[in-house]
């Protein structure tokens, strides 16, 4: 992308990693000199010190690193949760750094699918509703709704609990269910933080196979943890160290 | 991944079928605390309440007031002769044998030659004694007047006929019954055509007359216990009255002779125009006042009543509405608290709805109408209890109640308003939360 690199003299990309993303088509996700400061009282804190990374559809990440190392931050960012201090944020080509709360808003619910710890089901809605939100605030008919949820719960193996409350699941079974809600409005990228950190190792198996699964179908999956067995199973990691990016397979490996 | 959608081509923002579902979900959230959902409600349900069931209370009050007073005829002004106090100079000067009082046909022709805007006056005069009816006897009265006492005092003449001018002026001995006295006098027989005697006189009976309301009323709240001569009146022409009766009324009371002379007993002077029945009152006092040492007259104004009662009316109606208005502002107060709650307890639903793709405006609209759900369903239920409140008074408490058609769609209107006023701040600030501590929020 000679036209970007002309246009951020600074940026640090390394030509012959260029090179080889180059066949990999537009990257999905380009930050640009991110950066994210946060005034804490009379100290300006620097949570991420001016990060560049992209990321290719199809990209399988693990993003590590100790606590305090802006793993949270970087997330908030990427999904549009919250915008840099500093710096460019591309997605799907668009920049989104700078956008009101609305579009905002509008970005998170078309391209973007959360996974949390914490599973992050609202507990007065049923499987099937739970995973209908995020097509409920595109306006989406509640028939149109139906003919993408139930298949969706069908995948993630809860298709005989579609009426069921969140607090009659398994942990496990709630995150089936968030992965469902997650993919219910196709997204361009799927966000999981520390998805299986709630879950017994069974459990957290089962989920980790499912995302191997997506993966495998063409999906662009972003995982953050601490849990250092994710860099094995990833393709691609990234080491996040005092608020920039230490290591990267695609530039360091 | 086979599934696919199609988002885009879908886009209905705010339609109907999202606010059905908002609503649902309102429904369903409020439900997860039906006890506490149902308490907030409560505080509606007592405010929409009490305006109803106020507003009906302070209606049908002043309906009684004002319907009695309008019997008397809003235009019309009413003198009454009085019996002065014993202790006036006349009574001590004189020892006489006759205590003279009262209206005189001379206060009529001067009110009637000077006050403008008197269109016609009804003079009356009364003899109380026994009518007889061959041997059937009732403590009556024989009430003198002119033709045209039914159209001024708003009396029907239920069967037969009044007696006429030419009556009046021949001194027929004629009489139209009250319709308690015919049934007292006349329980088994046909009235009309038959004669009743009163002392030495006889007079011939050619209609019969609907009670007075107001005595009607008295009545009926005695529920008809002893035989009163109020009411029990024979109505004959002034002229023939005078004639058969004399100026002079004798009474035996009490072992002893009183004799009174009243040339009349009531006079009502009906008033050309509304606008000159306060003038003209103020005239006629003069007048009076001028005519009589002592005040052995009094006078009534129906329309000065009437706005005296108007004007109370209005003083009530605001006195109960602020209650009602107080326990509404208490109860919309009691749902912006509980909101308020709400929206800290589900601060975490608010952040996973932000990052699903919720706008700040779809939360605001979210609470909004859980807040509306809450208070349209408290002032539903406030108007069945505010409709059933007015029954129970009229029933018990023997009160008439008007429920006005406009008033339970008001309370119920501002119910609605309430929730909308108290839901707008819990619910911008749920909105205005950040996604990122909202999320994070245990």
């Amino acid at each position: 992308m000679p036209d970007t690199e002309s246009a951020f003299p600074e940026s640090r990309e390394k030509p012959a990693v260029a090179s080889s993303e180059a066949s990999r088509g537009e990257p999905v996700i380009e930050l640009r000199g991110v950066e994210k400061h946060y005034q804490m009282g009379n100290f300006l804190v620097k949570a991420l010190r001016g990060v560049d990374l992209k990321v290719f559809p199809g990209d399988y990440i693990s993003i590590l690193g100790p606590s305090g190392c802006g793993k949270s931050t970087m997330l908030n960012i990427l999904g549009c949760l919250d915008q840099p201090s500093v710096g460019q944020y591309l997605l799907d080509g668009v920049d989104v750094s700078e956008l009101p709360d609305d579009r905002l808003s509008s970005v998170r619910g078309k391209k973007l699918g959360f996974i949390f710890q914490s599973y992050n089901l609202i507990q007065q809605l049923t499987v099937l509703e739970n995973i209908e939100v995020p097509l409920y605030y595109q306006g989406m008919s509640e028939k149109e709704s139906r003919e993408i949820s139930v298949p969706l719960a069908e995948m993630v193996g809860l298709g005989k609990r579609l009426d069921h409350k969140p607090t009659e699941l398994s942990g496990g079974q709630q995150q089936r269910v968030a992965i469902a809600r997650a993919l219910s409005n196709d997204p361009s990228v799927i966000l999981a933080d520390e998805a299986t950190g709630n879950l017994d190792s069974k459990s957290g198996g089962d989920i980790l196979e499912i995302f191997d699964q997506l993966n495998a179908d063409g999906k662009t999956l972003i995982m953050i943890t601490h849990d250092e067995g994710m860099a094995d199973r990833t393709p691609r990691v990234l080491r996040l160290k005092d608020g920039e990016i230490a290591y990267d397979t695609n530039i360091h490996g | 991944m086979s599934v696919t959608n199609s988002i885009g081509g879908t886009v209905r923002e705010l339609s109907l079928f999202r606010l059905r579902r908002s609503v649902i979900l309102g429904i369903k959230s409020l439900w997860m605390h039906k006890l506490r959902s149902f308490l907030t409600a409560l505080g509606i349900v007592f405010g929409v309440a009490s305006v109803i069931s106020m507003l009906a209370i302070g209606e049908g009050a002043s309906y009684e007031a004002q319907q009695q007073i309008k019997e008397l005829g809003s235009q019309n002004i009413i003198l009454e002769s009085v019996k002065p106090t014993n202790t006036t100079t006349a009574g001590e000067q004189e020892r006489s044998l006759i205590l003279e009082y009262g209206l005189t046909y001379k206060d009529i022709s001067q009110i009637q030659s000077t006050v403008p805007g008197v269109q016609i006056t009804v003079p009356s005069r009364n003899v109380k004694d026994f009518l007889w009816n061959k041997s059937n006897s009732v403590d009556g009265v024989a009430f003198g007047t002119v033709p045209w006492f039914p159209v001024m005092k708003n009396r029907d003449v239920i069967r037969g006929r009044f007696f006429t001018e030419m009556e009046m002026d021949d001194r027929s001995p004629v009489c139209v019954l009250t319709s308690s006295l015919s049934r007292n006098l006349f329980p088994l027989d046909e009235p009309i055509g038959k004669t009743v005697r009163m002392q030495t006189s006889y007079f011939r009976v050619v209609g019969i007359i609907e009670d007075d309301p107001a005595i009607a009323a008295a009545e009926s709240e005695l529920d008809g216990a002893g035989e009163n001569s109020e009411g029990m009146e024979m109505m004959i022409p002034i002229t023939t009255l005078e004639d058969h009766f004399g100026e002079v009324l004798f009474k035996y009371r009490s072992g002893s002779f009183e004799a009174e002379k009243v040339e009349l007993h009531e006079v009502t002077a009906r008033i050309e125009k509304p606008e000159q029945v306060m003038p003209a009152a103020q005239a006629i006092q003069h007048i009076l006042e001028r005519n009589h040492k002592d005040v052995d007259y009094k006078m009534t104004v129906p329309l000065d009543l009437l706005q005296r009662a108007e004007r109370t009316k209005q003083i009530f109606n605001i006195v109960l509405g602020s209650i009602a208005a107080i326990s509404l502002l208490v109860g919309g107060i009691g749902i912006m608290n509980i909101m308020l709650a709400t929206v800290t307890e589900r601060t975490r639903e608010i952040g996973i709805r932000r990052a699903l793709g919720a706008k700040k405006k779809d939360i605001v609209f979210q609470f909004l109408i859980e807040t509306i759900i809450l208070s349209g369903a408290g002032g539903l239920l406030g108007v069945g209890v505010g409709l059933a409140i007015p029954l129970l008074v009229s029933h018990f408490a023997e009160m008439v109640t008007i429920i006005q058609f406009w008033a339970p769609t008001l309370a119920f209107t501002i119910s609605v308003a309430i929730g909308v006023l108290f839901g707008i701040y819990p619910a911008f600030r749920a909105a205005d939360m950040n996604p990122v501590e909202a999320l994070r929020h245990e």
